[in-house]
């Protein structure tokens, strides 16, 4: 990029604004070829949708914790389209609220793994050495676990609960944050507008904030909605387990959980919060694999 | 007309003759082969008949690798094993056991007079862990008369004795207690039909025939029939069932209402229906607050609507039962019965210092039945202001704050527990109010409660004795340390090929006899 060099040299603030010109290059025509990427937009309908109905969740759903122990175990029909749980609950508002904790959990835990895990990649990246060896040894640590025994281990040890499931699940996502902002850094801070930036004399705070953190946040974006998707699904496995959200609490895991003695008698169970189980967490890894395409400006040639 | 009345009849007895016949041939001798392999709800937590009995299995081990002095079955009735016979002085202090001669313990040692007294003096040790130690306070001595002649010297009348005794009473050899000391619990030796191979804790127990047993068989050779027994124990409902229906296993101690369809509609499973129930209750800690006040637990108790809770669990083959008795005991008790009362629920809420609610902890092991009572008891505690956090465990976690009563335990308050009914006596539901004993959750002491028990004991008239239990029954349902649910009859399967099976009180299975018919 000769004329950002020749930019920056003479004026300081000019620097930020060239610099950042791959990121609004890249972004050019971005919902065009969102507009394009078919998996992208099943992706977006899937997750809008529970997104959509936990939203509107007090207004279409019944309450899904009131019981009715002489309705119960009923069948799919016209009052209740999924049919009743084995305490007469209405199953449909039970997966329309259990949408929301799923997707609560999603936004906390993924929202957790990007606090901690992006800065601590760009700072091991940025400054590498024995920050970068320390800090990734932790994560390493942290990564040599299996993702769904570790948040176990941490849910136990913080006790049952949703909040603390949360924050299990945050806990275990962030080594994969940090490990990819971390080669994102290690990429981008030799790149001719960060030499260049440095060489005008900015400040790290400076590079970091305004060159790497822009130039490097696609794949995070990306990396978010996959870790979304995983999310829901060891959230599931938690309150399969009992160390999710509390009864009565309507959980997709959870109710997977009190649904699958009934597999033989009343699948309907069981098939319900599956279903959404899968829908959603392929909706989202849909929307990271479509993010990718449509973020990554190597690969755009293939879409226009 | 008449000849065709004829006719039909002719064709009838025919029929029912050929049947007959059919039925003669496929009643056959039993085969001498096959190994049958059982599972239970709880793992196998000890192969020491003296020191817990938590799950049927344990029962069922006992059962195979053990002899009692005397046995109860499933109709209350005693029945001699080891004791042949026994005399009762007229006092009833006196008993003198008659015992069979002949017969030997695994190791090859004898199991005689001074082995007898061994046992019981080892049951009724305060000192042990023995769960049974409490109920065998009224022995004074044992006494070794001669070498098949034991004499039980009781310091009181004690009406439950021989039943107390034929429920607990599985002889073990002495020698190998001595030789294993602690760990005895691994290495069992009895002088039952079958002998134990392996047992690791949290696994399957391996057990095969004693040849030298000494009960005769149909075919005039010694029992048992079957080459070996495997046992395990797996709380999963849903997993024991597969493994039924797989033919991994032969024999289900226990399956959920909800799936007596599915059994029945299996040519290669049966039902098996026991004289045993599972009572389902809710206990407090009435030793420290919030529950050391009564009227928080009655207010409890009138929030509680039984029979909806009952019916949804049992898919309506349970009942309300106001004590964990069994519906057609002569101990049965009718009235009092738990009153539904949500405005008196919130009154005695308010009058004890809550009129905004109440915030407690619930706690309960982890399986299917009790996470659904949770939330039932959890929804029709809301609606009088009663909040509850549930707590699902693992069931040591359970029992490790439960046992011998929760203390000051914080996440001690309330619990769900579920526990068999008392078929035979009454006195077998004796151990949830004894001061200090180890299943009295509820840390409940009440001298006059614990007297009616003890009244119990010391008379033979059914009636007063019955009237003893029905007093405690009406005192704790003014107190209200445990509010009892209801009953839910335990219903197991099998596997057709497994033949004469014979049920014990606890719906344990008596191997003895038991044959497989792969025909």
């Amino acid at each position: 990029m000769p004329s950002s060099t020749r930019e920056s040299a003479t004026n300081k603030t000019d620097v930020a604004a060239s610099a950042v010109a791959p990121v609004s290059q890249a972004r050019t025509g971005l919902w065009h070829r969102a507009r394009r990427n078919h998996q992208m937009l099943i992706g977006m309908a899937c997750v809008g949708t529970f997104a959509l109905l936990a939203l509107l969740a007090p207004v279409i759903a019944k309450d899904p914790t009131a019981l009715d122990l002489m309705n119960d175990l009923l069948p799919p029909s016209t009052s209740a389209p999924f049919g009743t749980d084995e305490l007469g609950r209405d199953q449909f508002s039970r997966i329309v609220y259990g949408g929301r904790v799923s997707l609560q959990v999603a936004m906390l835990a993924v929202g957790i793994g990007l606090v901690f895990g992006v800065p601590v990649g760009l700072i091991a990246g940025f400054y590498g050495e024995r920050i970068d060896n320390l800090t990734m040894r932790i994560m390493d640590g942290l990564q040599a676990f299996p993702a769904v025994l570790l948040a176990i281990v941490i849910a136990s040890v913080l006790g049952s609960g949703l909040t603390n499931a949360m924050i299990a699940i945050g806990i275990v996502s962030i080594p994969g944050f940090a490990r990819l902002m971390r080669g994102q850094t290690l990429q981008i801070k030799e790149t001719d507008y960060v030499l260049s930036a440095r060489a005008v004399g900015a400040s790290n705070r400076h590079i970091i904030l305004r060159h790497i953190l822009p130039n490097g946040v696609a794949p995070i974006i990306v990396a978010a909605a996959v870790s979304s998707a995983g999310a829901i699904l060891t959230e599931a496995s938690l309150s399969f387990v009992g160390l999710g959200a509390r009864p009565p609490t309507p959980s997709w895991g959870g109710m997977l959980q009190t649904g699958y003695p009934y597999l033989g008698t009343a699948i309907w169970l069981s098939l319900f919060p599956g279903l959404a189980i899968a829908v959603t967490t392929l909706g989202l890894n849909f929307l990271g694999d479509g993010l990718r395409d449509v973020l990554d400006p190597k690969l755009r040639r293939g879409y226009n | 007309m008449s000849f065709r009345k004829a006719l039909f009849m002719t064709v009838l007895f025919a029929l029912v003759l050929s049947s007959a016949a059919v039925a003669i041939a496929q009643s056959d001798m039993p085969q001498r082969r096959g190994t049958v392999s059982g599972v239970c709800v709880a793992a196998i937590t000890s192969l020491d008949p003296q020191s817990t009995q938590l799950g049927v299995c344990d029962a069922v081990v006992y059962d195979a690798l053990y002899n009692q002095l005397i046995r109860v079955n499933t109709a209350g009735e005693i029945l001699p094993e080891i004791a042949e016979s026994w005399d009762v002085s007229d006092d009833g202090l006196t008993y003198t056991f008659h015992l069979r001669s002949g017969v030997s313990f695994h190791d090859g040692t004898a199991l005689d007079a001074e082995a007898v007294k061994f046992t019981i003096d080892r049951m009724r040790d305060p000192e042990s862990e023995s769960y049974i130690a409490g109920r065998l306070t009224a022995i004074e001595a044992v006494n070794v008369l001669d070498e098949a002649t034991v004499e039980v010297v009781l310091n009181s009348f004690n009406a439950p004795f021989l039943s107390t005794l034929a429920g607990a009473s599985a002889i073990v050899s002495p020698t190998a207690v001595a030789e294993y000391g602690d760990d005895y619990r691994f290495n069992a030796v009895g002088s039952g039909p079958f002998k134990l191979v392996s047992w690791t804790p949290g696994e399957e127990a391996v057990l095969e025939r004693n040849e030298n047993y000494w009960e005769i068989g149909a075919d005039g050779e010694p029992l048992p029939y079957l080459d070996g027994v495997v046992l395990t124990g797996i709380e999963d409902n849903t997993v024991r069932l597969l493994n039924l229906q797989s033919g991994e296993f032969d024999l289900n101690e226990r399956i959920l209402p909800r799936d007596v369809p599915t059994i029945e509609s299996d040519p290669d499973l049966s039902v098996i229906e026991t004289v045993n129930a599972t009572a389902y209750t809710v206990t407090f800690n009435v030793s420290q607050p919030p529950f050391d006040d009564v009227r928080l637990r009655l207010a409890v108790q009138a929030a509680l609507q039984p029979d909806a809770l009952i019916e949804n669990l049992s898919r309506g083959i349970g009942y309300y039962a106001n004590f964990p008795f069994p519906l057609d005991a002569w101990y049965w008790v009718d009235e009092p019965r738990q009153v539904y009362d949500p405005d008196l629920a919130r009154q005695l809420l308010a009058e004890a210092g809550y009129p905004d609610g109440l915030d407690v902890i619930y706690t309960h092991i982890n399986r299917t039945v009790d996470a659904q009572m949770a939330q039932i008891v959890q929804a029709m505690l809301a609606q009088v202001g009663i909040r509850i956090e549930i707590q699902a465990l693992e069931r040591t976690s359970w029992l490790d704050i439960w046992l011998v009563g929760a203390g000051e335990n914080t996440e001690g308050q309330m619990a769900g527990f579920q526990n068999g009914v008392s078929p035979g006596d009454p006195d077998g539901k004796a151990m949830f109010f004894q001061p200090g004993g180890i299943v009295n959750f509820a840390d409940y002491n009440n001298e006059v409660a614990w007297g009616r028990i003890e009244d119990s004991r010391t008379t033979l008239d059914q009636a007063e004795r019955a009237q003893a239990w029905a007093d405690l029954v009406a005192i704790q349902l003014e107190e209200a340390p445990y509010v009892w649910v209801g009953n839910i009859p335990v219903i197991g399967a099998t596997r057709t090929r497994v033949q004469d099976v014979t049920l014990t009180p606890s719906s344990g299975w008596l191997l003895t006899r038991t044959w497989v018919n792969d025909a």
